[in-house]
Parts: structure tokens; sequence; C-alpha cells
């Protein structure tokens, strides 16, 4: 679905973000993509959307290419950003002008997703919450029916119960041909929903596997030390001894701890990797 | 359904409709201003002088310019607005729909019903004076000197939709000076040029011409070619190649 | 659904479907709730549950009718209940031994807290 090649960019001539990038996402899958600050992830997301243009190589979705913006193509995208801004007009309003560019726009989901979000199709977007109003642009882009959609930090300034709605709401409608991108650092909010995870750092993805995959390969193990023999591919202190990475040499399925992951990876992207090859 | 990547009625159909509706609100308030305030003067032209017979069309065309030169450079403001152009660039609609969509507001609606509210005011303005003071000072705007106006309005118009797409603020002022800033080097180029033909006839000392020494090739060149090719060259050129320009500028327009 | 930490996602949820089975709540041969509703109940990812399923299909205790969903399997309550046991033993019951290790504990010293438990237990239903 999406095929990235090659990317370089750099918003300036001397600096650049991404270097010789590849990435590959099929249909189906909620995609989670994690970096540091700085990474690239927002950055990654425009150019699929094709809101800014690779410096070389190419960002591909469903066969177009994602800067020649053509209409075929934007009709299965939806780029929900983390700031945004929505005209002074009713919520009714502003989906009587917007939904019909979008030829398979599911006007009963939508009514769902509003009665899911306790959203009024009466009121003003102006004088909608911060909240309200992302919650307003997911029921929107869910309803379009765009096989892509491409998330920058969706649960960011969500409630607690809102949390909670957003993780039903992307379990309940997407369909196997979708595909959702969602970038994030709130690791803890996403955890349970995204899979595969795709790790960015320094201008390449070092990281993209599916669940499944890890917890065939690596064990997330608590122990109270180190020993010698046993040297982990990645641990950290914790209350009582190390949380640790070790190859999964007993075929034992642990639960896999994301915030620990995402540290050995960008500390120990080789150990990691090689875990995956024997 | 095969979907046109190009063109489509359509989405043009729907984007205009989505451009207007969305602004409705401002768009009318600060038309309705405007309208209401040449009003104004026109009633008040007609107090002070109902006698004369008088005509504000020339009043009219003026701010009709001015007003749709500002418009025009607006009419991209979503575009370039950090937190709406992601909206506007991942609407399922084409560069040239884009174009078309926002030339047919600024260049084709707005004249049309400027032209319109000038009637509207004159209307007003004579049936008000004819029950107050029983006169009916003021001509009609549907003269040929209005449709040449009009014609020269979206003609230069499309100087400010270019400026509208290119330039991310301040639209109206920077197309403005880079108009002037191109006319002075225009006027520069041709002063040089006509001095480089011209300067041969010169025989004697400052920067008299000597007609009788022009060769008819010449003549027929300043009087015949130049102003025919000026003439095609506004009339049918300069719009559309500010069209282009205007397209490529969408086309590239990046967050 | 608040998951722990000390197994993986999928094996939680199957915990959950074979508690379900075990007290009684999905019968043998009963539909049980579609792969999507489990996920939205859950608030995972689908193929978390496709995971859950099929690994319960592995196990014989759920089967997949084609284009009608999954059922808990003809003698599915046994088979859950020996799943169970399995789990017990093998990652539980390690557990207390070893605790029961560190504070010198005898398995005879565990009857008498047993008979208690069960005094409690009865005491309990009858008031």
């Amino acid at each position: 679905m999406v095929n990235i090649e090659n990317l370089s960019f750099g918003y300036t001539r001397k600096q650049s973000l991404f270097n010789q990038l590849m990435l590959a996402l099929e249909p189906g899958h909620i995609y989670g993509l994690l970096g540091r600050n700085g990474a690239g992830k927002t950055t990654l997301l425009k150019v699929i959307a094709g809101l800014v243009f690779p410096r070389e190589g190419v960002s591909k979705v469903a066969g177009f290419e994602s800067r020649n913006r053509v209409p075929e193509y934007l009709e299965d995208i939806c780029f929900i950003p983390e700031e945004y801004h929505l005209p002074s007009i009713r919520i009714s309003r502003y989906v009587s002008l917007n939904a019909p560019f979008y030829k398979r726009f599911d006007h009963e989901k939508l009514s769902w997703l509003m009665k899911e979000f306790q959203l009024n199709p009466e009121h003003k977007l102006h004088q909608l919450s911060f909240g309200q109003k992302k919650k307003f642009l997911l029921a929107f882009g869910l309803s379009t029916s765009a096989r892509l959609m491409l998330m920058d930090e969706p649960t960011n300034g969500l409630d607690i119960p809102s949390k909670s709605q957003f993780r039903r709401v992307i379990a309940a409608s997407l369909t196997e041909e979708q595909s959702v991108v969602i970038s994030t650092h709130q690791v803890r909010d996403l955890e349970t929903l995204i899979d595969p995870i795709i790790i960015i750092d320094e201008g390449k993805i070092i990281f993209q596997k599916s669940l499944a995959e890890i917890s065939n390969s690596l064990a997330f193990e608590t122990v109270e030390e180190i020993k010698e023999n046993v040297q982990p591919i990645y641990f950290e202190e914790a209350l009582g001894g190390y949380t640790t990475i070790m190859p999964n040499t007993k075929g034992k399925d642990t639960k896999m701890d994301l915030e620990l992951l995402f540290n050995g990876v960008i500390a120990n992207t080789k150990g990691i990797n090689q875990a995956f090859k024997s | 359904m095969k979907t046109n990547n190009i063109f489509s009625f359509r989405r043009l159909y729907l984007l205009l409709r989505r451009q207007i509706l969305s602004n409705a609100m401002s768009l009318l308030i600060a038309f309705g201003a405007v309208a209401g305030a040449m009003l104004v003067v026109t009633l008040l032209s007609g107090f002070l002088q109902p006698q004369e017979v008088s005509n504000l069309t020339g009043l009219y065309l003026t701010v009709m310019f001015i007003g749709g030169f500002v418009f025009t450079s607006n009419i991209y403001a979503e575009l370039h607005h950090p937190q709406r152009s992601y909206q506007y660039l991942t609407l399922p609609v084409s560069n040239t729909e884009r174009l078309a969509g926002a030339w047919a507001i600024s260049a084709v609606l707005f004249p049309l019903v400027s032209v319109l509210a000038m009637a509207l005011i004159v209307l007003i303005a004579n049936l008000v004076l004819n029950i107050i003071m029983n006169v009916s000072p003021f001509y009609s705007v549907f003269t040929g000197g209005t449709w040449t106006a009009v014609k020269i309005y979206v003609v230069t118009q499309s100087m400010f939709l270019a400026g509208a797409a290119y330039f991310s603020k301040n639209n109206f002022l920077k197309t403005v000076l880079t108009l002037f800033v191109a006319s002075m080097i225009l006027q520069f180029v041709f002063a040089i040029a006509a001095w480089l033909i011209l300067s041969p006839l010169d025989p004697g000392p400052g920067f008299s011409m000597q007609m009788q020494h022009m060769t008819p090739q010449l003549e027929q060149l300043i009087l015949t070619y130049i102003p025919n090719t000026a003439k095609v060259v506004f009339w049918y050129l300069w719009a559309p190649f500010f069209l282009v320009i205007t397209w490529f500028s969408l086309k590239e327009r990046q967050v | 659904m608040e998951f722990n930490d000390s197994q993986a996602i999928y094996l939680q949820i199957a915990d959950y479907i074979c508690d379900r089975i075990i007290k009684r709540h999905w019968k043998e041969g009963e539909k049980i709730p579609s792969i999507r509703d489990t996920a939205v109940l859950m608030e995972v990812n689908p193929n978390t549950v496709v995971r859950t399923f099929n690994f319960l299909q592995d196990k014989g205790i759920i089967f997949n009718k084609r284009g009608l969903g999954y059922f808990v399997a003809e003698n599915g309550f046994k088979k859950t209940m020996a799943f169970k046991k399995e789990n017990f033993i093998n990652e539980d019951l390690p557990k207390v031994f070893h605790t029961m290790d560190v504070l010198k504990m005898r398995t005879s010293d565990l009857e008498d807290y047993y008979a208690s438990y069960k005094e409690q237990i009865i005491k309990e239903q009858t008031s």
C-alpha cells in the first residue's frame, strides 16, 4: 500500500533528516511509528501524505506518487495532524461541504462515531474544545473510507475516557483493506493497539516487526541480577532488579514492554535485530 | 467508476460550494460593508448636487478594482494557514480545479456580483432621491466602459491570483511591490531598447527625434507592430501566463 | 480491560475467554463474540485477537465455522479445564514453591491453610 524508496529529505540544504530511507506498509495493519523527538515522525507522515516532497527518492501510495496529489490518491488518504484549525461553521455544515468529495463516504459510520464520541452535529466547530475537535476530525476521517489513515499523536489532548474510546473506535472501524499509521510518544496509550512497531532513528527505519515476530524472538523478563553467562541484549535497572530484553530461547511468550523495546532498539539496534535472525 | 484525475466539473462544483459556503459570513460582511459605504457616498452626492446629472461609475470601478485585488490576494488563505493548509492540500481535488475554483470566484463571480451591486446602488439611490427630492440624478452603470473595465480587471487580477498562490503572507502588498519593481525594470529595459533603436536617428546633441530620418520599416514597427503585439499580449496572453504560474505554485506548494 | 505485565496480551485475552467457559457463561457449541467485538471490548488490535483465537483453536477449545464465527468446541469445557490446570501447574505453582522456599515453608503446612480457606468460603456462602 505504501512504498517509500531511497527517501532523502531535509528542511535545509545542509541538514538531512532522512537518508536513503526505505519503508513498505501493507493493508490491514495499525502501524505504530515511534522515534525520538526530532527523528522525523511527523515529516515522514507528511511525505506519505504528499505535503512535503522528497529531495531524492519516491513515496508511493497504492501506485500513486504522493507528491503529485492526484484526486484518486487524495481520496484514499486521511491525514490527521497534531494541531489544526477548523472553520467557524456547524459540524453538520462542515460534513455537507466536505463529505461529497469522498465517493465512498460512510454517513452511517459518521453518525455512529459522532454518537460514540458524544458530538452533536448542531455544535459549532470553533466552540469545541481541542479534544472534541480532534475526535470530530477522527470521526470524519474514519468515515471517508480512505484506505490509509495517517495520525500524528492522535491521543494528545484526549482525556482518559476518550483515549479508551479512541482504541475501541480504531479496533471497531478498520477494515482489512485499510491501514493506519500512528506516530506517537504516548507509548502507554497505544501499546495494545499498534502492531507492527516501526522505529525511526537517524534518518532511517531501524526496526519494523510485528508483535508476533517480537514475542517469538525476544523475551521481556524482570530478573534480580544480571548473570555473567546470560547477558541480556538490553537492560534497565528497575525496582528490585532489572528489566531485560533477552533472546527468546525458551519459546515462551512474554508481554512486550514497548518502552523497554524502544529504548533497547535505540541503544542497541544491531543486537536487537540480530535476535530476529537466529 | 474511473476517476478523472485532471478535471471534473463535479469536483469543481463541490470546491466552489465549499469555498463560498465555508466563508459565507465573512464574505457577506466584507462585501456588504463596502457596498453600503458606496451607497452612502452615492446618496450624499445626490443630496449635495441633486440638479447635476452625475455618474459615479468611475468611483465604483476603482473600488471594484482595489477590492477585487485584495479579495483575490486572499483567495488561497487556506493554502498558507499553517494549521489549515493540510486540509486544503489533502482535499481530493486536482491542482487544475484548485486553480479553476479560485479563478471562477475571483475573476468571474466577483466582478459579476460587483456590477450587479453597482446597478442596485444606483437604482436605490435614484429611488430614494426621487421620493425625497423628486430627482433621478444617476446614470445606469451598464455602459460599454464598464464592460471594458471588467475585461481589464479579469486580465490584471490574474497577477494577484498568482501572488495569492505564490506568497505565503501579506499577499496583496507583496504582489503590489513585485509589480512595482517589475514595472520599473521593464521601463528601464524599454528605455534602453528605445534609445538603442532610436538614437541612430538622432543626428544632433540631446535626445530630439527627427521623424524624417525614420525608415518605413521602423515606422511600421513603432506605429503598428509594437502596439498590435502589445494588444494581443495583454488581452490573450497576459492572464493565461499568470494562471500557469498560479498552477505551478499550487502544484509545488509544500507545508 | 487492564492488562498485567506478566503475560503476552493475546494470552491474557485467552485467559479471559477460558474464564467465561469455565464459569459456564459460554457453553459448549455456543457462539462466542467475534474477533472485532472482542478487540473493541479489550481495546486491542484485532490482529491480537486473531492470535488468541488461533491459539485457542490449536488447543481445541474453540472452532471456526466458516462465515459464521467462532464457537466453543464440543468438549471445550474439559479442554479448557485441562489447559488451565496445565497453566496453573507450569506457571503459578513454581512461583508459589519459590516463595515457600524463601519463607522456609513445607508442603504439609499448606493443608491447614487450605482447610481454613475452605471454611471461610462455606461461611460466606451460607451467610
